[in-house]
């Protein structure tokens, strides 16, 4: 049971405080409520760009890291398509280092051109490092592509692609601080060994009169619901034939949610999955298979990619998938299997909340999908689910229709490596 | 009315006491020695098997990893599902890998899943047979796991920085080629495993939120017969000898379509036993060690050619090395290189600036007092020393040194450590 405060300002910044005892440290947590799926079509990669121009220097202060380190502290950040998080952690002496540098550059950002010209270049070479210089690096621009047909989510964190980053003016800069990084749109969270009564004291110093800005509405066009199994076949000069296929689920606070978490348990995680047993270990058809869920807030997908055997036909080795989730949906899943899967979940939570920082973070996320007490609640939703409900949420899932199918082949004359 | 532009009152954490919070030694009647701690909120433990058992040990490549890596995938009792099952039904995890010095078995697990999950690890490490399928299979799949990574610029130049380094033949440069992986068999696993998986040479450690009985039930199970242990078998390891490369600088070209290079600058360097390594440590973060670093601040934050740069110390049991590395651009690869050596240079010429130190020790010990947090952290630092040979002084004499050295030292180390001539140069495409 993780116990916390919550309160409110009157600039409308929600304030969540987790008090442990055990730790010398402190962990400061800013959620703010933008991430790839609020960028324009023609502008995407923005949020993530943003994120690495949050360290440009403030209104008030020059350089965001050197006195941060000087507080004997480290911090990052990361963007994804739902939302940025930027994160710090240092002695607890020193907790108020932490919150005069995110309240001032929630405040405002000094907008240096150098800055912004740094930070395409960096950006870039991170495109290049993760999706361009690097086999299968590109699978998940196609399969998104491919899978999402009108919902933000069909392009990448990253970025559509590289000219969306290098053609960023600083005027888009000024205009995205403007209508996402404000009070209403963020969630703090500060984790240690504090009192409520003196965080709020100096939460109000610092970000009391930070004006409350506009609140942001989310207005995303909906991913329509899929009715025909869409396909795709690329080539590229890899060593393997790869295969990738989607489904569409619900989103983070769908009914089906847990249900689908504990079809992606029993299918692929951990060395006595299904998947792995019956497609890697018996039938040896791929040397490597993994079966997750995107966990995003709005609708996501299951994932079930991997690389072939050398010599297997891809259609058998689609075939062998397909056979395995229809069994599924035959049959369902055992009481044993669904019994491993609320161990290992429960299993997973424990050890996530030893750390501090991942209470932190994971508390500003449960606010932000409604109410931080969720991060107490979601076992007792996992330990609700019945294998009959697997069952038919397999069904519903897998479902003819529903399904996107990438082929990522080897082109014929790829050159032997080495 | 605030003042935004006057930063908070901070205490520096030099100032800040450090305690290793203490582990205990128990010897369980076959002598295997026990390291535990217990601490933390949550009923989780973190167990570790670790032998001697490394890439140094092998007696041909390949076969340390290959057997870390099909460890549970069969004992004569069990196939490798049902040990798979038998671990993953209880929520638990159970890595087997091996580096250059060292295999580790490592659980994690829920406290009250212990009694369930000990006698199968028991079996798991005493009882593997590496069934020739299973083999055969790894083989399969680690071929092609190697294929994709050839086509990657960063693996391909770690393993030949290694190699410059420390000399294709010692156990350190040595890499991994194809008929290394075909060479590979059960026969030859069975023997690594039998003399290496023994009882006589097994260190286990043992930290988390547990009591009394779950230790009792852990030397119960591994701490009573000799497992594995041959009578009159003296285990006897070659001498190797470093034999760097004579030449320094390489440019390879692995990939015609790449976009970027990795960049790998090294060199031999001082182990973390030498009295130097501590203040030699102080040096290195301030040259490419953190995201405020020399290389950080001009290659990334200036010139925007790289994603990160970053310089580390990475000491084995046996020998040690420096490197620097990084992707670059595929067009600024040269600059970034030359611009490596310029660093180099200003910080053997020019003191830094005594604030800038300040800094560096504030955050250096800043993120140890943050690792002094939980007890798989605690046990990590314990780890690090009791496999090194050190103690708890040296735990205290690294942390004075810390909060001690000046920038005129610093200065020294560069000037002594940080000459371009001495150092390995690689830029793979």
């Amino acid at each position: 049971m993780i116990q916390f405060d919550k309160f409110t300002l009157a600039n409308g910044l929600r304030v969540i405080v987790h008090k442990d005892e055990t730790t010398p440290m402190v962990a400061v947590n800013v959620l703010y409520d933008v991430g790839a799926r609020d960028e324009e079509e023609h502008r995407t990669g923005f949020a993530h760009l943003f994120e690495h121009l949050m360290f440009g220097g403030s209104v008030n202060i020059p350089e965001y890291d050197e006195p941060l380190q000087m507080a004997g502290g480290e911090n990052n950040a990361y963007t994804t398509n739902d939302f940025t998080n930027y994160y710090i952690q240092l002695p607890k002496e020193n907790i108020e280092t932490a919150l005069w540098l995110e309240s001032d550059r929630m405040l405002s950002l000094a907008f240096s051109e150098k800055s912004l010209e740094v930070q395409r270049k960096v950006v870039c070479e991170e495109f290049k490092e993760h999706y361009i210089n690097k086999p299968y690096g590109d699978a998940w621009k196609h399969v998104r592509e491919l899978t999402y047909t009108t919902h933000p989510y069909k392009w990448m964190t990253i970025g559509k692609e590289l000219s969306h980053i290098e053609e960023a003016q600083l005027e888009d800069v000024k205009a995205f601080f403007k209508k996402h990084y404000n009070p209403l749109n963020a969630i703090l969270c500060v984790a240690g060994d504090v009192e409520t009564e003196a965080i709020k004291v100096l939460v109000e110093k610092w970000f009391g009169n930070i004006p409350s800005g506009e609140k942001y509405t989310r207005q995303l066009p909906a991913e329509p619901v899929q009715t025909e199994d869409r396909r795709k076949t690329i080539t590229a000069d890899v060593p393997l034939n790869a295969l990738y296929k989607t489904w569409h689920i619900g989103n983070r606070l769908d009914n089906q949610y847990h249900a689908a978490d504990i079809i992606t348990e029993v299918m692929g995680s951990g060395q006595s999955s299904r998947m792995y047993q019956e497609l890697v270990k018996e039938q040896r058809l791929f040397s490597n298979i993994s079966c997750y869920h995107t966990g995003s807030i709005d609708p996501g997908i299951i994932v079930v990619e991997g690389k072939l055997v050398e010599g297997v036909a891809i259609e058998d080795a689609e075939a062998a998938v397909d056979a395995a989730l229809k069994t599924l949906q035959d049959k369902g899943i055992t009481e044993e299997e669904l019994h491993k899967s609320i161990n290992r979940l429960e299993s997973m939570v424990a050890f996530e909340d030893m750390n501090l920082l991942a209470r932190a973070n994971n508390l500003a996320f449960y606010e932000l999908l409604g109410d931080a007490d969720m991060m107490n609640t979601e076992m007792t939703k996992y330990a609700l689910v019945t294998a009959a409900e697997v069952k038919e949420v397999a069904r519903e899932i897998f479902r003819p229709g529903n399904s996107n199918t990438l082929h990522y082949l080897k082109q014929s004359n790829a050159p032997v490596a080495e | 009315m605030l003042n935004r532009t006057i930063p908070p009152a901070i205490h520096d954490a030099i100032s800040f006491n450090f305690e290793l919070k203490p582990c205990q030694l128990t010897r369980c009647l076959n002598q295997i020695p026990v390291y535990w701690l217990q601490g933390g909120t949550q009923e989780v433990v973190e167990v570790s098997w670790v032998f001697k058992a490394g890439i140094w040990q092998e007696p041909q490549t390949a076969v340390a990893q290959a057997t870390a890596a099909l460890l549970k995938n069969g004992t004569a009792h069990k196939s490798a599902f049902r040990l798979n099952e038998a671990i993953e039904y209880y929520g638990a995890s159970l890595k087997t890998s091996a580096n250059n010095d060292f295999a580790s078995v490592t659980l994690h697990a829920l406290s009250k899943h212990l009694p369930m999950l000990l006698p199968v690890v028991r079996e798991i490490i005493a009882e593997a047979i590496f069934p020739e399928e299973e083999v055969n299979i790894y083989k399969q799949n680690a071929l092609q796991r190697l294929a994709v990574n050839l086509r990657q610029c960063d693996f391909v130049a770690n393993r030949h920085i290694d190699a410059f380094v420390f000399g294709r033949q010692h156990p350190y440069g040595r890499f991994t080629e194809q008929e290394n992986v075909e060479a590979l068999s059960s026969a030859v696993l069975n023997d690594f495993h039998k003399r290496f998986y023994t009882a006589a040479n097994c260190t286990i450690f043992m930290s988390g939120n547990f009591d009394e009985s779950n230790l009792e039930l852990l030397k119960d199970n591994f701490g009573k017969d000799q497992w594995n242990v041959q009578a009159g078998a003296e285990v006897s390891i070659p001498l190797y000898t470093k034999m760097p490369d004579p030449q320094l600088k390489y440019r390879i070209n692995n990939d015609p379509n790449g976009v970027q290079g990795a960049v790998r600058i090294a060199r031999p360097f001082i182990h973390r036993t030498d009295p130097k390594f501590a203040e030699a440590l102080v040096m290195n973060t301030v040259f490419g060690g953190y995201f405020g670093s020399h290389l950080m601040a001009n290659i990334r934050e200036d010139k925007g050619f790289t994603y990160g740069i970053y310089s580390s110390l990475i000491s084995y049991q046996q020998e040690a090395m420096m490197m620097i590395a990084t992707e670059a651009g595929k067009d600024v690869c040269e600059q970034t290189v030359a611009e490596v050596y310029k660093e180099m240079k200003i910080m053997q010429e020019q003191p830094i600036d005594s604030e800038e130190l300040l800094l560096i020790k504030n955050y250096l010990l800043g993120g140890i007092l943050g690792d002094l947090e939980g007890p798989f952290s605690i046990m990590q630092r314990w780890k690090n020393l009791i496999l090194n040979d050190q103690t708890i002084d040296d735990f205290h004499r690294n942390i004075s040194i810390y909060k001690g050295i000046t920038v005129e030292r610093i200065q020294e180390l560069a000037t002594e450590y940080l000459n371009p001539e001495q150092f390995y140069e690689l830029i793979v495409v």
